[in-house]
């Protein structure tokens, strides 16, 4: 598949795995797939950013390979871990009958090496790369980017017991960033750049479309519409994406609501208000 | 091969984003060159797009490239241009839109706020010496261990916790290798972030020089500092010093915000921060607020602010260039309100060097081992 692959055929395709990819972000993963480079998605927060990876993932027929990020990540937990419990058990056990040296080869070997998401990206085995998406990359501190640009670079992780290993094939990346913090220039220039944003109303309506077919078409409008009103409101902290859309479109089917009243409203709005200021402010407004 | 007036674009659109600031390298370049052997390029937005992708890695600077692009486009094909300009310009007002500002609308600000820029170009702004540079960095390094609230990558002994296997198996040599005892660690707290807001309105323009120098020597310090000035309104200027030299970049700043001009705002500027902001800042940020805390805005709007960022970070700490004169007391309207949300209150020696430094931050002077108790009044029972 990844030879005649070409932007318009990649939308095609991911519209079959429903998700709605307008151009600049099919052309982005099109050209990551080919020039072999990773792909940095910045955006607010529910807007398809993990999704876009998974999809992938799903088109490829590969697996998808998840490092979440968070404050305060080391490399072991991001590479490998010796399997320190086992290892014990293991030298007790060959203690009389193995000499050090053959208990250490023993020990060091790969079966006790406990694959994080970085390695097992590089050791994947299948036909096509796997998709290795690195969420969240801006909840990670400095050290950790700074790590990880080598990896990137080369992809080949060292270990000091076993020697070099490298990818056997050069893994799709994916990095997601929401901003909290700037991620640093090496990592950028490395990276193809996308900043996806909140999607405009005919999206919104494709992507309803596709994601909750139950919706009659009429009310999915008026579920466009109101969210998309919401959005106009600059003091709300936390503005609602497309998952909170779907949120709310999956509720109100589950609800039966042929239509959006005041009533329903205010029993889903904290589907797409997740916040007890912003939901004063939009009471306020009158939106409600 | 691609044609050659491809390569001339990418390496003109390249030139001209260098010249805007924009850091724009030669990988980058390459990765354009190439990107046009994958893909067809029917329209104008397909090559747009695709040079974007590869040129461009922050959403700030995507508007200097649509600038720059649009540009290029007119000069190239003024025949073809009514069309397919049209169509650029409408998917261009769409993305404006989406992001919720136009360059337009940034322009006009720009000139309702461009006032007493001449007082501040007259002035000589020297540009830090290596000496202020290091020195800056090592009371900065003091400050963000001082005042820690973030695990770092070291370990340290503890009674519960990972367990170090390392120390276990060590100590476990001394029962003939039998383990006994389990150790235990955790992550030592070293880190933090720090976001420093700094007044820089008409009060303030004593301190020029020195205001100008230590924000530039933050905002090289680290990725984990971000930097604000305000006046009567707020401003986000990391980036910005951080990819220009300190002159353009005090250029830049003061025709952006009303630079020491009159009226300060605080109280309403906190509450900008709080509101766009807040995204960044979490239980591990110090803020550092440099400010003498002459405020024209409402007490209470400033007293609100106050009260949403103790909640919302770490601590707060508030520099104030007048508390480093003898027997000072906090006694303007702005210092009032606040200070009962301030963990520390300290004058400006204390950015100067490491020995103001001690005098705020030493140890016996504040405990800053705990989060401090808040000091915020409660309220009366009925």
């Amino acid at each position: 598949m990844l030879e005649n692959l070409t932007p318009e055929i990649l939308v095609k395709e991911m519209e079959k795995e429903l998700y709605v990819a307008d151009e600049p972000l099919a052309l982005a993963v099109y050209l990551a797939l080919k020039l072999e480079k990773p792909l940095l998605i910045e955006g607010e927060p529910g807007c398809g950013k993990t999704e876009v990876a998974k999809v992938l993932a799903r088109l490829l027929n590969t697996e998808l390979i998840r490092l979440q990020c968070y404050e305060g990540i080391t490399a072991s937990q991001a590479l490998y871990e010796w399997d320190y419990p086992r290892q014990l058990i293991n030298i007790r056990l060959l203690e009389d009958k193995k000499s050090v040296d053959e208990i250490t080869e023993e020990i060091f070997s790969e079966k006790f090496l406990l694959k994080r998401p970085l390695l097992a990206a590089l050791l994947y085995e299948g036909p096509n790369p796997p998709v290795l998406l690195i969420d969240e990359i801006d909840r990670s501190d400095e050290e950790f980017e700074g790590f990880l640009l080598e990896f990137l670079a080369e992809f080949q992780v060292t270990i000091p017991e076993l020697g070099t290993i490298r990818a056997k094939k050069k893994p799709v990346v994916i990095i997601t960033s929401n901003r909290t913090r700037e991620v640093g220039d090496g990592l950028r220039r490395r990276c193809l750049y996308l900043y996806v944003t909140y999607p405009s109303p005919e999206k919104e309506m494709k992507i309803l479309s596709l994601k909750v077919p139950q919706l009659s078409p009429k009310l999915a409008a008026e579920v466009v519409n109101f969210v998309q009103r919401l959005r106009q409101v600059g003091e709300l902290a936390k503005k609602p994406g497309i998952s909170e859309t779907l949120d709310w479109a999956n509720a109100l089917t589950v609800l039966g609501a042929t239509e959006i009243n005041p009533s329903i409203l205010s029993s889903t709005l904290t589907c797409l208000i997740k916040n007890e200021d912003d939901l004063r402010i939009v009471r306020d407004l009158g939106l409600v | 091969m691609l044609e050659q007036p491809y390569l001339f674009l990418v390496t003109e659109v390249a030139r001209r984003l260098r010249l805007e600031g924009v850091k724009c390298g030669t990988a980058e370049t390459i990765d354009a060159y190439r990107a046009g052997e994958f893909v067809q390029m029917r329209t104008v937005q397909d090559l747009k797009n695709v040079l974007r992708l590869c040129m461009v890695k922050r959403l700030e600077d995507y508007e200097i490239f649509d600038k720059i692009f649009d540009e290029l486009e007119k000069q190239k094909r003024p025949q073809e241009q009514p069309k397919n300009e049209t169509q650029g310009d409408k998917v261009q007002a769409v993305k404006t839109v989406e992001r919720g500002e136009s360059s337009a609308d940034k322009r006009k600000e720009m000139t309702v706020y461009y006032s007493p820029v001449e007082v501040f170009m007259k002035r000589e702004l020297p540009t830090p010496t290596q000496a202020f540079m290091r020195e800056s960095k090592r009371v900065m390094k003091r400050l963000r261990r001082r005042l820690a609230l973030l695990p770092g990558r070291r370990y340290t002994r503890s009674a519960k916790g990972y367990v170090d296997f390392r120390e276990t198996i060590r100590t476990s040599l001394r029962t003939h290798g039998e383990i006994l005892r389990l150790l235990h660690m955790k992550r030592k707290v070293t880190r933090c972030k720090l976001v420093a807001i700094f007044d820089v309105s008409g009060s303030m323009d004593t301190y020029t020089e020195f205001l100008m120098q230590s924000m530039y020597a933050l905002a090289r310090q680290s990725v984990a500092v971000e930097v604000f000035v305000f006046s009567t309104r707020l401003l986000k200027v990391s980036s910005l010093l951080k990819y220009f030299g300190p002159k353009k970049a005090a250029e830049l700043i003061s025709r952006e915000v009303n630079i020491w001009g009159s009226g300060t705002r605080i109280g309403n500027c906190l509450a900008t921060f709080i509101d766009k902001y807040r995204g960044i800042v979490g239980k591990g940020t110090v803020v550092m607020i440099v400010s003498d805390g002459w405020d024209t805005g409402d007490p209470e709007v400033l007293d609100r602010a106050m009260r949403s960022m103790k909640e919302l970070v770490g601590r707060v700490i508030w520099i104030n260039p007048h508390a480093d004169k003898p027997g000072f007391k906090p006694r303007t309207i702005g210092m009032e309100t606040a200070m009962p949300y301030i963990d520390v209150l300290a004058g400006m020696n204390a950015l100067k060097s490491l020995k103001g430094f001690k005098t705020y931050f030493g140890a016996g002077v504040q405990p800053m081992g705990r989060r401090p108790v808040s000091r915020r009044a409660r309220p009366a029972l009925p």
